[in-house]
């Protein structure tokens, strides 16, 4: 059953049966783009519904990615200790203690990146997600994001650059933040 | 796409996009000079009637024969009408002095062209189709063995290239054998897309396979040869360049076939000085970007790499 999802999905994103989930990530991503808003590559093509269902099919492929194997989280570096809702805590840095990603995702997620030695720009350049949303992201900037949908997916891709353990848990931490109406 | 025809029929290519003044006109006279001058023994031919010019484009007055003397009767084959241009190997088959009425082919016209077309002595046509997504705009651009669709970097050329690409997508499916079964599920589900959550092309083909298996099957057989390249042309930004593979991608997405990226042409403001002066720009400044592009574009077209 799930495996024939699987192939249901590779086909979907018209790979090869044997492709990896880097390559299905990398897909997804593509994709996350182009559905993203006012791509000029799809004007007119398809209605706002039909959009969201595209990103809601893309989210769904990527949800379906259990990644037990997809290296131990910053293995090579010192983990504080495992945060509750199963997201890992940052390793140790000369910023401080990590942020409690439960509490401030977006601080939590800066501070991933800064322990990794990554800028915006590389980030940016690996997820497709702008600078400026990245930012927004980071600032918990809730105003300067776009719809709910797209920013799960944003902070799926950001956290898998970041190789945090359970994207979408904390892609749902943050939509539950953006739905309190944080900021 | 396959190069491998039978019995040296020529190769069809078909240059359209929907959109008028987005260059298709330059592109075939341009890429019918491209295929010349890589050996290659080329006809054009101007299906854009009711507004054909393509002799303008070759420094050529309106010739005196042409699609009407050969719809006329007062010739046996296509081959006849096909008249030398200033370029070697490079002949063209006008649409001009036509006579309005040809403007509206009637479909045993259009099936008579489809067939001659197929036997003309040549390597390659190139058949420039006009704008618009009429039906006979279609089925010429279905016709070919390649069909080239001309997109400019704007958003009205992208929406009339969507309204093309749809237009000729259920022309296809309705095409489809068995038509008559393949045309009443289209219509029995189309009525009730939204209730099933049908909404992308893609997965109406999908929910035809779910109730006939063998319809489903014959669709897709014949929606896979569906396989329109992309051209990017007047392209400013570098950014632009992306656009073919980002339309690419989203057709396949939405349509569930392949539209192929065919690259880009860079703008150029010489192509505006070619026209002017009546010439191929690959005769007046060959060296330039458009020039260059256009080459590459017909080199990669033979390789069938496309």
């Amino acid at each position: 059953m799930k495996d024939g999802q699987r192939v249901r999905d590779l086909e979907w994103l018209d790979l090869d049966p044997d492709a990896g989930d880097a390559e299905v990530i990398a897909e997804c991503r593509r994709r996350l783009t182009l559905y993203a808003g006012d791509h000029p590559a799809i004007y007119s093509l398809m209605s706002e519904e039909e959009r969201h269902r595209m990103l809601a099919r893309i989210d769904g492929i990527l949800s379906r990615l259990k990644k037990p194997d997809s290296g131990p989280p910053l293995s090579s570096t010192p983990v504080v200790e495992d945060s509750a809702e199963g997201v890992p805590a940052a390793p140790d840095s000369e910023a401080g203690p990590a942020p409690d990603p439960a509490t401030s995702p977006g601080d939590f997620l800066r501070y991933l990146r800064r322990s990794c030695g990554m800028d915006l720009r590389e980030i940016s350049a690996e997820t497709k997600v702008s600078e400026r949303q990245l930012e927004a992201i980071e600032e918990e900037d809730f105003s300067a994001l776009p719809a709910p949908v797209f920013v799960r997916g944003f902070i799926i891709a950001v956290a898998r650059a970041l190789k945090v353990e359970k994207p979408e848990e904390l892609a749902g931490i943050y939509l539950e933040k953006i739905a309190g109406g944080g900021s | 796409m396959s190069r491998v025809k039978a019995d040296h029929q020529p190769m069809i290519y078909a240059v359209g996009g929907g959109k008028g003044g987005v260059g298709k006109s330059v592109i075939a006279a341009n890429l019918g000079a491209a295929l010349a001058l890589l050996g290659r023994r080329v006809v054009l031919f101007d299906a854009d009637l009711g507004g054909a010019n393509l002799h303008t484009f070759l420094g050529m007055s309106s010739p005196a024969l042409g699609i009407g003397t050969f719809l006329s009767g007062k010739v046996g084959r296509l081959d006849e009408v096909a008249v030398d241009t200033s370029v070697e190997s490079l002949r063209l088959i006008s649409g001009a002095g036509a006579g309005l009425e040809t403007a509206n082919l009637k479909y045993a016209q259009k099936s008579k062209i489809l067939r001659h077309l197929r036997k003309l002595d040549a390597d390659e046509v190139i058949l420039d189709i006009g704008a618009g997504s009429s039906f006979n705009v279609l089925d010429f651009f279905l016709a070919a063995d390649q069909g080239i669709l001309v997109l400019v970097p704007e958003p009205t050329s992208v929406e009339n290239a969507y309204h093309f690409l749809k237009s000729a997508f259920y022309r296809t499916m309705k095409d489809t054998e068995p038509k008559g079964q393949i045309r009443q599920i289209l219509s029995r589900v189309r009525g009730e897309l939204e209730a099933r959550g049908i909404h992308s092309p893609r997965e109406l083909v999908e929910q035809i396979s779910r109730e006939d298996l063998e319809a489903g099957m014959s669709l897709e057989r014949s929606l896979k040869a569906f396989r329109p390249g992309v051209l990017i042309n007047r392209v400013r930004e570098p950014g632009d360049r992306r656009l073919g593979d980002d339309v690419s991608l989203a057709c396949r997405d939405y349509f569930g076939t392949g539209v192929s990226a065919l690259g880009s042409l860079d703008y150029d403001s010489l192509v505006h000085q070619s026209i002017v002066r009546r010439r191929p720009i690959l005769e007046l400044f060959p060296g330039t970007a458009f020039a260059r592009g256009i080459m590459s574009l017909g080199e990669r077209l033979l390789r069938g790499s496309g």
